[in-house]
């Protein structure tokens, strides 16, 4: 495109420039000033004096937490629930999407209806809790976190379009070559729609990661607890004691401020998330896309 | 004999009709059915206790019934009124402003021509839509405290000399940070939608509109929002449909005592109502009705859309 900078183009130019600078500084500067807060001594934070780098540089806080049984076992708590839940969720939706798009399957309209009846009406979250804890008698145990948010109606939909638009030839040589639909599935649907499996395993596994609200419900037992629940915790304690981190209470409190610990704790949880956004990017413009457009 | 053989498997398998081929497929759907059928349809019956009085003993089966009892204890409840007041305030707030700011930041950083600078402004926007509302709660929280460490009291006080401000104590404030935060963790990976859209007009538009003399405003009038307008339409549709919900753990983990007079929504008071204080039977006539309006507002907005811009979600 021809650009022409006649004076009102330069000064637009100029304000698009500074408030894009702006927008980035606003995400970037608190993540820097946890980042100093997390490293600087019990001091140089109580005087007010840290802003963007860490004062009286010691890595105590890091050492604490990872060495406090209460807070290292919500890491493998939410690994390990990460892992099954997005394994399953889509796995159950490939499954689900591709039996949906057989076009000989007769009952294909209205296991789609039924599957996406609970996109648009809900029983809501009272129901929902009477289930789980009264009846199934879920509460304390993981299964609460996992079978309620293993099926996604939305993937499913998802996958089921990216399915059906699939070129029908490689499809049809390998049903020729006597595949069934379950191999069809596995060794020629998911490679070509490979992209987007990914996006979705992606966006899945944050999500779980993520997961705070189900803790909040039905986890009361602190060594089942998840690491978002236990992060809240940390935060919004004033002083943290033993009830909250174990180790720290019993030998020291006096030298540590709050802050240092509720820096380092918060940014233990999203380094994975840093580590792996690179790699995530690349995936999840294609994600939106597929979700959104043919969803 | 051999070769007949092969000919009539192959002709089976390639009509793939078979019973057994109609079982792998019910095979296949059976996790997704089953899951569905217990965690989204149980609680769809589970409704009924909104017309019952709901004990421990009597169970969803045993409770008596009470015909709308519930319904009309809310209604005529000042406190739910407010909390209803709330929730489309702060839903109004989030649309006028969270829904067209990423609209508005696709078309800004298209306007930007250094790529670089724009890959860079792109790869900081999405990101905090990765972290979750306890990590982003936390972060604006620390960001406006009034203690040693805020930073926007940080540089309050040594740009302009004021005393530090208890920003979160002042119920006013609560709207405006929440919509706020919900802005700068969503902006930018909402706005991937939009960019793609934008990648996708055909530049001969913007070349034919030059050599008419448009210029940039005219283009952006003329070309790219109707090029924008059918995915506007269709994500306008969803949000305004969800105006009765409000997302739980923004609202709740940015909430104190000192703001819950405007911070109370539907999501938090059913919490608090219902599990907190087990008031299972009105909660559940709550999100009843929340449901069947929610259900009123998609059907309505989606006619309504239709018959503006000719498109829909169904």
């Amino acid at each position: 495109m021809i650009q022409r900078l006649t004076p009102s183009r330069v000064i637009f130019n100029i304000f698009n420039y500074a408030f894009m600078t702006f927008l980035a500084a606003s995400i970037i500067l608190p993540f820097v000033n946890s980042l100093a807060l997390s490293f600087s001594d019990n001091a140089s934070i109580s005087a007010g004096t840290v802003v963007l780098w860490p004062e009286g540089f010691n890595t105590e806080s890091y050492k604490l937490i990872f060495q406090d049984r209460l807070f290292t076992v919500t890491i493998l708590n939410t690994i390990f629930l990460t892992v099954v839940n997005t394994l399953l969720v889509v796995f159950i939706a490939l499954l689900a999407g591709y039996a949906l798009q057989c076009k000989e399957f007769k009952l294909t309209k209205l296991f789609t209806f039924y599957i996406m009846i609970p996109m648009f009406f809900s029983g809501g979250m009272i129901p929902s809790y009477i289930l789980i804890s009264s009846w199934l008698h879920l509460s304390n145990n993981y299964l609460a976190l996992i079978l309620p948010a293993v099926t996604s109606p939305f993937l499913i939909i998802v996958f089921r379009n990216n399915i059906a638009n699939m070129p029908r030839e490689m499809i049809e040589s390998a049903e020729i070559d006597g595949a069934n639909d379950m191999t069809i599935l596995i060794r020629i649907v998911i490679p070509l729609i490979l992209p987007t499996v990914i996006a979705f395993v992606i966006f899945n596994a944050v999500g779980y990661w993520n997961e705070w609200f189900g803790c909040l419900l039905y986890i009361r037992d602190p060594a089942k607890f998840t690491m978002q629940y236990k992060l809240r915790q940390i935060l919004s304690s004033s002083i943290i004691d033993k009830r909250v981190l174990e180790w720290l209470a019993v030998d020291v409190k006096d030298m540590i401020h709050p802050k240092n610990i509720q820096n380092a704790a918060l940014l233990v949880t999203i380094i994975p998330i840093m580590l792996i956004y690179p790699f995530l990017q690349r995936y999840f413009i294609h994600g939106t896309i597929a979700g959104a457009l043919k969803g | 004999m051999t070769k007949t053989n092969t000919i009539q498997k192959s002709n089976k398998i390639g009509k793939r009709s078979g019973r057994s081929r109609l079982i792998l497929l019910c095979l296949m759907l059976a996790p997704a059915v089953l899951l569905l059928f217990v965690f989204n349809y149980i609680p769809m019956y589970g409704i009924i206790i909104a017309f019952k009085d709901y004990n421990l003993f009597g169970g969803v089966f045993g409770s008596p019934w009470v015909g709308l009892k519930n319904f009309e204890y809310f209604f005529t409840d000042p406190t739910f009124w407010r909390v209803m007041r709330n929730t489309i305030t702060i839903n109004f707030y989030d649309i006028i402003f969270g829904f067209f700011s990423p609209i508005i930041f696709a078309l800004l950083l298209n306007e930007i021509s250094k790529l670089k600078f724009k890959k860079a402004i792109q790869t900081v926007s999405y990101m905090p839509n990765f972290f979750s509302w306890v990590v982003v709660s936390g972060l604006v929280l620390s960001f406006l405290s009034p203690e040693q460490n805020g930073l926007l009291n940080i540089f309050l006080t040594r740009v302009f000399g004021i005393e530090p401000i208890y920003f979160m104590a002042e119920k006013n404030n609560f709207i405006r940070v929440a919509v706020i935060a919900d802005i700068w963790k969503g902006v930018g990976f909402s706005s991937i939608l939009y960019i793609a859209t934008l990648a996708g007009i055909d530049p001969a538009l913007y070349e034919a509109s030059a050599v008419d003399g448009a210029n940039r405003l005219q283009m952006t009038w003329h070309i790219t929002l109707p090029s924008l307008l059918p995915i506007i339409s269709i994500m306008l549709i969803f949000r305004v449909a969800n105006i009765f919900g409000i997302g739980f753990e923004r609202i709740y983990l940015l909430q104190n005592n000192l703001t819950r007079e405007v911070s109370e929504v539907i999501s938090t008071y059913t919490y608090s109502m219902g599990i907190e204080k087990a008031m299972f039977s009105k909660t559940t006539a709550i999100g009843l009705a929340q449901s069947l309006l929610g259900l009123i507002m998609v059907y309505s907005s989606n006619r309504l859309a239709k018959k503006i811009s000719g498109y829909g979600i169904y």
